[in-house]
């Protein structure tokens, strides 16, 4: 990487004059909430944050930093939670908060096309009002952006039948380090031409280029749902029962869990009890999805059978949205919730084979028992991606900083050994760069680094980050 | 004791409200529905009466045939049996008013409850109005219910407190959100909730010409928010405040 220089006074100005002097901030105040994000760990303030509307904005503020030398940190909603998006060095960052259109629903194609700063909630609502589907549902969808789940390379809930962000985009379009906008993929449902660069840019976390524009693939709305909440004495029973389940080749929509710390945290932030919360160590969630009222009723008692012979406590159930909603609550707060038990969180992403769930998970509460330290699991049981947080509760400063790296490599160690990796879906950011290496191994670290190197010379996109 | 619990079908109340191109209503193309939260407390209250006693909660809606998946939600959770006054005119809160006074009227419960209001027009008016058809005395809003000998006492929450009354049964209450927690349904319920009984009549059958005196004449969006402004300096923003949102 070659000498990057930070942006001083004059440089900012000639920012401001060459965008418009109300696109650039630089006062701490405003710049303040761009210092973060959802890593609970990070905070850095950039030298300005330049706002942006469209490609052109994007090329110039590109241009200006190449010239200079400048680092520039892409940014959509921060709600990253590797750090992906936090300055590192007073970078300026680019926020792409106001591209916010929808450009276009294709109903004869089947693809959606948007900028980067739609929230991906209101892509999902907008298609589902034409009785389309655009499935990934990261568990952040109200508040992240589609660009930023593109980046990251985000996943959600629904991945257990119908994949994640990567498998949904067919095109987009890129500004490069330089300015010069690119086109990649298109609508096509089919493309063997060449390199899939698009595939490099998903997970490139603002490394390799500027997405100004996403187009993603749509399906048929599902007509029918239906909601599981299933209580379990504890996780390993609760992981057992969500592996039978897909053994039984029966795929829900959704599969989660989350055990007994979660459970703790979810009570308390919903200041009420949960169901059989004095005896449940985990409650598994399942979502149904279809066609026919029939076959969700047919699954429906296919899984209540499988639950119960895995000794599950309680089988509820619902069928309106609103009953489906209040038997999702816990779930969808935990990650909130867990604030509540602890200010500080060390969180791990970390994905195995479907199968192996419930020994990492009992491996992973061995740990916590021999740290004794308060770990909680919780997360998507059907695709084998489970987040691990490390709580610090109460720790003093130095209990917290000689356990929490211990119990980093104890989890890495874990999900090594099950062939697994260190990210299933919040991606590496800064703080999982160690792991990358780990995982991929220096052959491959190099040609990433290589890859880099091709689409940023100069290395200004995101330094510090990812490889 | 029989409990007359009215429920409705409302558009998921997540889902942004959008209007028709030509303002005369609310465009719930693709927009999915659900019980109203309101009426899960009004079930919940009538399901745990039911229990401590003996007797059946009757569930109650007014509207087109999808309402019986709705139902079907509230026998899942504390609903014995339901009706449905199936009709796809558009109703005001003096129709359904009308239409639930004459399911009473074939019913003769011991006690109405209802959710405090629908989450889509937010009317608050159809049980009130259900009350004065029937001459029944009201406790609106409850936050706690007790039955005593033929009567009810019902705690509500107002400004700076609680507020109790006392009504003779058979009356007409509605449920706030501070009342219960309402459950959840084991899957055995949602199975057996199929196969309870849906009574469904017209409102002709019942005898009600619904002669609606409302008239919806157009509704309009909220105008957007101007985008704030940065300033400069102290003094620009009190000469802003003084000449351009002239509030100083």
């Amino acid at each position: 990487m070659s000498q990057l220089h930070k942006p001083v006074e004059e440089d900012i100005r000639e920012l401001r004059d060459r965008l418009h002097p109300s696109r650039v901030l630089f006062g701490p105040e405003t710049c303040e909430r761009y210092a973060r994000d959802e890593s609970t760990r990070l905070y850095n303030l950039p030298c300005a944050v330049a706002i942006v509307e469209n490609n052109e904005q994007v090329s110039t503020v590109l241009r200006w930093a190449s010239e200079g030398g400048f680092g520039v940190v892409v940014r959509g909603a921060g709600t990253g939670v590797a750090g992906g998006a936090v300055p590192i060095a007073g970078e300026v960052v680019l926020s792409l908060e106001k591209l916010d259109r929808i450009i276009e629903i294709d109903e004869e194609n089947l693809t959606a096309t948007c900028q980067p700063g739609v929230i991906t909630a209101d892509l999902q609502e907008e298609v589902e009002r034409r009785g389309l589907f655009y499935p990934p549902d990261p568990a952040s969808a109200d508040v992240s952006t589609i660009g930023g789940n593109v980046a990251v390379g985000a996943g959600g809930a629904r991945a257990v039948k119908y994949g994640v962000t990567r498998d949904y985009v067919t095109g987009m379009t890129v500004v490069l380090a330089d300015g010069e906008i690119v086109e990649m993929g298109g609508k096509n449902v089919k493309d063997a031409t060449g390199y899939h660069l698009m595939q490099l840019m998903m997970g490139s976390e603002g490394t390799l280029g500027v997405i100004t524009s996403v187009t993603v693939r749509l399906l048929p709305l599902p007509t029918r749902q239906t909601s599981l909440l299933v209580s379990f004495p504890d996780i390993e029973q609760a992981a057992l029962s969500v592996s039978e389940i897909i053994r039984r080749r029966i795929i829900p929509a959704a599969a989660e869990f989350i055990d007994e710390v979660a459970i703790e945290a979810a009570s308390k932030h919903l200041g009420r009890d949960l169901p059989s919360q004095e005896k449940a160590g985990a409650y598994v969630f399942i979502l149904l999805d279809g066609e026919s009222g029939e076959e969700l009723q047919l699954q429906m008692e296919q899984i209540s059978e499988i639950v119960e012979a895995n000794g599950a406590l309680d089988v509820l159930g619902a069928e309106d949205r609103g009953q489906q909603a209040r038997l999702w609550e816990s779930r969808k707060v935990v990650g909130d919730a867990m604030k509540g038990l602890s200010p500080q969180i060390g969180k791990a992403d970390v994905v195995v084979p479907r199968g192996h769930v419930a020994t990492l998970v009992k491996e992973v509460k061995k740990l916590a028992l021999e740290l004794d330290l308060s770990i909680a699991c919780f997360g998507h049981a059907g695709d084998g991606n489970v987040h691990v947080n490390i709580l610090r509760r109460t720790l003093g400063d130095e209990e917290w900083d000689n356990l929490l790296p211990l119990a980093f490599a104890g989890v890495m160690a874990i999900v090594k050994r099950l062939g697994g990796r260190p990210s299933g879906e919040h991606g590496i950011g800064v703080l999982k760069k160690d792991e990358l290496v780990d995982f991929v191994g220096t052959r491959a670290h190099e040609i990433m680094k290589g890859v880099r190197k091709v689409f940023d010379p100069k290395g200004i996109l995101n330094p510090g980050k990812v490889t | 004791m029989k409990i007359l619990v009215p429920v409705r079908r409302v558009p998921n109340p997540d889902v942004k409200v959008r209007l028709m191109k030509d303002g005369s209503g609310i465009d719930t193309e693709g927009v999915n529905f659900l019980l109203n939260p309101f009426d899960e407390f009004a079930i919940e209250q009538a399901a745990q009466i039911v229990e401590s006693s003996e007797g059946e909660v009757v569930l109650v809606s007014v509207g087109g045939a999808d309402c019986e998946e709705t139902l079907r939600a509230g026998l899942a959770v504390g609903g014995t049996r339901g009706w449905l006054v199936e009709t796809d005119a558009t109703l005001d809160s003096a129709d359904v008013a009308t239409l639930l006074a004459a399911v009473y009227k074939e019913e003769s419960p011991d006690l109405v409850i209802a959710g405090k209001q629908s989450v889509d027009t937010d009317n608050n008016q159809a049980a009130q109005m259900l009350a004065a058809k029937l001459g029944l005395p009201q406790a609106c809003f409850a936050y706690k219910v007790e039955l005593g000998d033929g009567k009810a006492t019902v705690e509500r929450e107002i400004d700076g407190g609680l507020e109790v009354k006392e009504v003779d049964l058979p009356a007409v209450i509605t449920a706030d959100l501070r009342l219960n927690q309402p459950r959840y349904a084991a899957l055995p319920q949602i199975m057996k909730a199929k196969r309870k009984e849906i009574k469904k009549s017209s409102p002709a059958e019942l005898g009600v010409e619904l002669a609606s005196r409302t008239k919806v004449l157009g509704l309009i969006e909220p105008e957007a928010r101007a985008a704030g402004q940065i300033v400069g300096s102290v003094d620009e923003l009190v000469e802003k405040l003084k000449n351009e949102a002239k509030v100083l």
